[in-house]
């Protein structure tokens, strides 16, 4: 139970120091997701409507999961700068509720400010291009942009749910994360924006193709497809767990670059 | 109590250890003021004591609990004021909101009145303070946590004149029985007046680790003219006054204030 209100009383204490942090994500990304909608959604769905759902495509893989997974990566960034290290580490909080109280307020308080920021930017593009545009006598496209855009953020799921489409466990995993999947990148960059003093996330990028292209070499090349192994649903199913299983070490690798920060670090690596 | 056991410290970049099979106690209740020229590892010592830093060989305890665990009772009664820092951009009231929770004896009485003996405001924009009085707000709600060990690294540095007063003013009003302070600093006229103990470190040995007591129980700091340097000074500075000299203290002589200064020179020169 103490562990418990040191936490949130931890996450009160990074909000009120924080908040202008918090509030300059939130402008960051609807400005890139403002730009993004009324400039790029605008010209590609009125050339082709496929160049629009590729583009959509690569905006949702590239600025959506990117902004968050580079936010996450400076979720322990004070721990690299020698006066907010001071100031993090003296804080009397013991190293796993310093470290669970950011990890909590990094898994859902960053893809809820990029779901919301999302939200509000096409909201504001719609609003008002939408209008201008309908005023022109054009038909209004705009409502399929909001919808795209609605239905990858979190507030699609809890709707559906309200209106019983959905279940509340899929409201729960939306709001955690929008795959299981996603909780295994989280992590991975996590790690690395902890373990590199600088730019953790351009490691964990390389990483991350480095371990894609390993899989493609062992998949094709190698032959795992001709195996037993992919060959039956449970197989694939097991698999996917074992993946999933891999936001614990990583998770755990974090919190031990953390628990070792000091403040004077190794040049690139929390030693 | 603080144990430094053996301590092995090095940083990366240096092929020198900055401490060597090192050994220091610290006892509850003194002002210890931690002496030493640029370099010397003043601020290394303090950075290891907070658990910022760790050694390579050798434990650092504070009442008993390792330092490195970084726990949260230890650092309940433990609090640093850094020789450079950064604060939010916030109002002071809403800092001491955020942080107050985690310092169980927080007091509010002190903090009102270490900030009117500084003459700051308490809603005063931490953003718009100069350097010095960042510091003395800082120093303000170091005091205010009301822990049992108090770090500061060159607590005067960036402070004027009339500030240095307010500051020895108010460690002075604040020292509590059971409460250990720490000062590191170079700035020896600062201080001089607030130390119980004098820890004097230079390449990373300790000099000098004497309380002040003891050192004006054997010695006696005075201005002699030339012609009155006798075998009992140990060390003599020419001044514009005469000879500064720092003397073995004979029976009939009466105890004097501490030169920190004098004691300094005379222990970083080996003539003591």
């Amino acid at each position: 139970m103490n562990t418990i209100s040191n936490i949130l009383k931890l996450i009160r204490f990074y909000w009120r120091t924080e908040k202008k942090q918090y509030l300059k994500l939130f402008l960051m990304f609807f400005a890139i997701f403002l730009v993004k909608t009324a400039v790029i959604d605008f010209i590609f769905m009125y050339i082709n409507a496929d160049v629009y759902n590729f583009s959509h495509y690569a905006f949702k893989q590239w600025i959506y999961w990117g902004g968050i997974l580079v936010t996450l990566s400076y979720l322990f960034d004070a721990v690299h700068h020698k006066q907010r290290a001071i100031d993090a580490l003296c804080l009397p909080a013991n190293n796993a509720e310093k470290f669970l109280s950011r990890l909590i307020l990094g898994l859902v308080g960053v893809p809820l400010i990029v779901n919301v920021a999302l939200l509000a930017a096409t909201t504001v593009v719609v609003l008002f291009l939408g209008t201008m545009d309908s005023l022109a006598g054009n038909q209004p496209e705009w409502e399929r942009i909001f919808s795209y855009h609605y239905a990858m953020t979190w507030f699609y799921d809890v709707r559906n749910a309200l209106h019983g489409y959905g279940s509340i466990s899929n409201v729960v995993q939306s709001i955690f994360w929008e795959n299981k999947l996603a909780l295994v990148f989280y992590t991975f960059f996590i790690w690395f924006g902890t373990a590199f003093r600088r730019m953790g996330w351009v490691y964990a990028f390389i990483a991350f193709f480095v371990v894609i292209a390993l899989g493609v070499f062992t998949y094709e090349v190698v032959g795992i497809r001709n195996t037993h192994l992919l060959a039956s649903q449970t197989s694939v199913k097991t698999l996917f767990y074992c993946f999933l299983f891999l936001s614990i070490p990583f998770t755990l690798l974090a919190y031990r670059s953390f628990c070792r920060a000091q403040i004077v670090t190794h040049k690139f690596v929390t030693l | 109590m603080i144990e430094f056991q053996n301590i092995t410290f090095s940083y990366r970049d240096k092929s020198e250890p900055v401490f060597d099979d090192f050994c220091l106690r610290l006892e509850q209740n003194k002002v210890y003021g931690l002496l030493g020229e640029n370099g010397t590892g003043k601020s290394t010592l303090l950075y290891l004591l907070m658990g910022l830093l760790r050694p390579s060989e050798g434990h650092i305890t504070v009442d008993g609990t390792d330092v490195s665990r970084r726990k949260r009772t230890t650092l309940q009664q433990m609090y640093i004021v850094p020789e450079e820092f950064e604060l939010p951009t916030m109002r002071f009231t809403d800092y001491v909101k955020a942080y107050r929770p985690f310092y169980p004896a927080f007091s509010e009485d002190i903090l009102r009145r270490c900030m009117e003996e500084f003459h700051l405001p308490l809603d005063a924009r931490l953003n718009q303070l100069s350097m010095g009085d960042k510091k003395k707000a800082l120093m303000s709600f170091a005091l205010a946590t009301n822990v049992r060990y108090l770090l500061m690294d060159e607590p005067t540095n960036g402070l004027d004149v009339p500030s240095k007063k307010q500051f020895r003013k108010v460690i002075a009003t604040s020292m509590t029985e059971d409460r250990t302070l720490i000062i590191a600093t170079h700035q020896l006229h600062d201080v001089d007046s607030l130390l119980d103990h004098v820890l004097i470190l230079q390449r990373s040995h300790l000099l000098l680790d004497a309380s002040v007591t003891e050192i004006c129980e054997k010695y006696t700091f005075d201005v002699r003219p030339n012609d009155d340097i006798d075998e009992n000074v140990h060390y003599s500075e020419r001044t514009p006054q005469g000879n500064a000299t720092l003397s073995l203290r004979q029976p009939d002589d009466e105890e004097t204030p501490l030169n920190l200064e004098l004691l300094f020179n005379a222990v970083t020169s080996h003539n003591l």
